[in-house]
């Protein structure tokens, strides 16, 4: 006796699990493509708008020739002291 | 209470703004050069002006010589921080709330929906030389590095015009040049501008900038929910840090603001960045403890 020729045919179980999982991934993409999953931090890469290959390669030679830069250090360090302050450096 | 230095103190770009001189003969002519200076900053960057030049941008534009300087300074301190301080937070802050004067928010309100997406980002940002192009849609917010350009530019300004050492401190940022007091510039360095409540130390320094940044200011509570206005443009909303308060020093005020405030959205990697940058700092962590740097003083 001969079975059937082809992929065996998936389950009626399997083929509504399939489906729920789809629904479940679609659901999930579109909150986070709506930006609308309030409170939960999502880490994201932050995205780009396109550029054409002439912007690109004018960037890409202004990085390069400002890869030198960098924060500055002081050039002397702070020290402490009694004094009174002559000014406050706060969080505002 | 402060030192015997001739000083005045005013508000300005939603700050209290110090002046301390060395010399008080030229005091009321640094007050007028500063008063000017922050006039034309405000003028030209602010988010919450109608008529500022940024908030009349719009495509592709010509822009002034001052507004060309802001944002190549935003946009350095993106490249420089690979984009985790991003000028393009403008729609984002507001979508938090911030959308007027700090001073005109209410500081409780109704829980709010919190829109969470990254922002547009600085890399879609064109200047070439006064020629600024914005795509449609991106806002742009200069809060996070303006007022310490601000600050550098008053005291190179006052600097020159004037034969004595300056201080100039705008919120936290702040920079020193001339000849400095005997025992150095002294500053109070604390969480929040009348420092209540959190650890509190003074420093002297001669030369540069200082800067802090802080969670624990500008913060506003909406349902059960505390916002603050240090937006990571990962996601567009309030960072989450280890850190409430950081404080830098380095070469300029402009440099210490953007290690102070990227260092607040850095978190945990953030004292080994500013290590390896030889940029000395105070970080106090939201129990309240501290944490320094090579070359900040104990």
């Amino acid at each position: 006796m001969t079975g059937p020729v082809g992929p065996e045919r998936p389950s009626a179980r399997t083929r509504a699990h399939g489906r729920a999982r789809l629904r479940a991934i679609t659901a999930i993409t579109g909150m986070v493509a709506a930006g609308s999953v309030a409170g939960i931090a999502i880490s994201l890469h932050s995205a780009s708008v396109a550029s054409t290959d002439s912007d690109s390669t004018t960037r890409q030679s202004d990085e390069q020739s400002q890869q030198g830069d960098q924060l500055q250090a002081p050039q002397s360090n702070p020290q402490s002291t009694q004094q009174l302050p002559d000014a406050n450096s706060s969080g505002s | 209470m402060y030192g015997q230095l001739p000083a005045t103190e005013f508000d300005a770009l939603g700050c209290r703004t110090r002046l301390v001189v060395t010399d008080q003969r030229r005091l009321d002519r640094a007050t007028r050069l500063l008063r000017d200076e922050l006039r034309a900053i405000d003028e030209t960057c602010s988010r919450f002006r109608a008529d500022s030049e940024l908030s009349l941008l719009h495509g592709r534009t010509p822009i002034s010589a001052l507004l060309a300087e802001a944002v190549s300074v935003a946009l350095r301190a993106a490249r420089l921080t690979d984009g985790d301080l991003d000028p393009t937070v403008g729609q984002a802050m507001t979508h938090i709330g911030y959308d007027r004067d700090f001073a005109e928010i209410p500081a409780n309100g109704p829980t709010a929906r919190i829109r969470v997406a990254p922002v547009p980002g600085w890399r879609c940002i064109r200047l070439r030389d006064r020629m600024l192009d914005i795509p449609a849609g991106v806002h742009l917010d200069l809060g996070a590095t303006a007022k310490a350009l601000a600050v550098d530019r008053a005291v190179r300004r006052l600097g020159a015009a004037l034969d004595c050492g300056v201080l100039v401190a705008v919120g936290g940022d702040l920079a020193v040049t001339g000849p400095a007091p005997g025992n150095g510039w002294s500053i109070r360095v604390q969480d929040t501008p009348d420092g209540t409540g959190g650890p509190q130390q003074t420093v002297s320094i001669r030369s540069g900038g200082l800067a802090t940044s802080s969670t624990a200011a500008r913060r506003w509570v909406r349902g059960e929910r505390v916002l603050h206005h240090i937006l990571d443009p990962r996601t567009g909303v309030p960072a989450h840090s280890r850190w409430r308060t950081v404080s830098v020093a380095a070469d300029n005020c402009v440099d210490a603001n953007i290690a102070a405030t990227t260092a607040l959205i850095r978190s945990t990697a953030a004292p080994e960045w500013l290590r390896r940058g030889g940029l000395p700092a105070r970080f106090v962590d939201t129990t309240g403890q501290i944490r320094t740097t090579p070359g900040w003083p104990a």
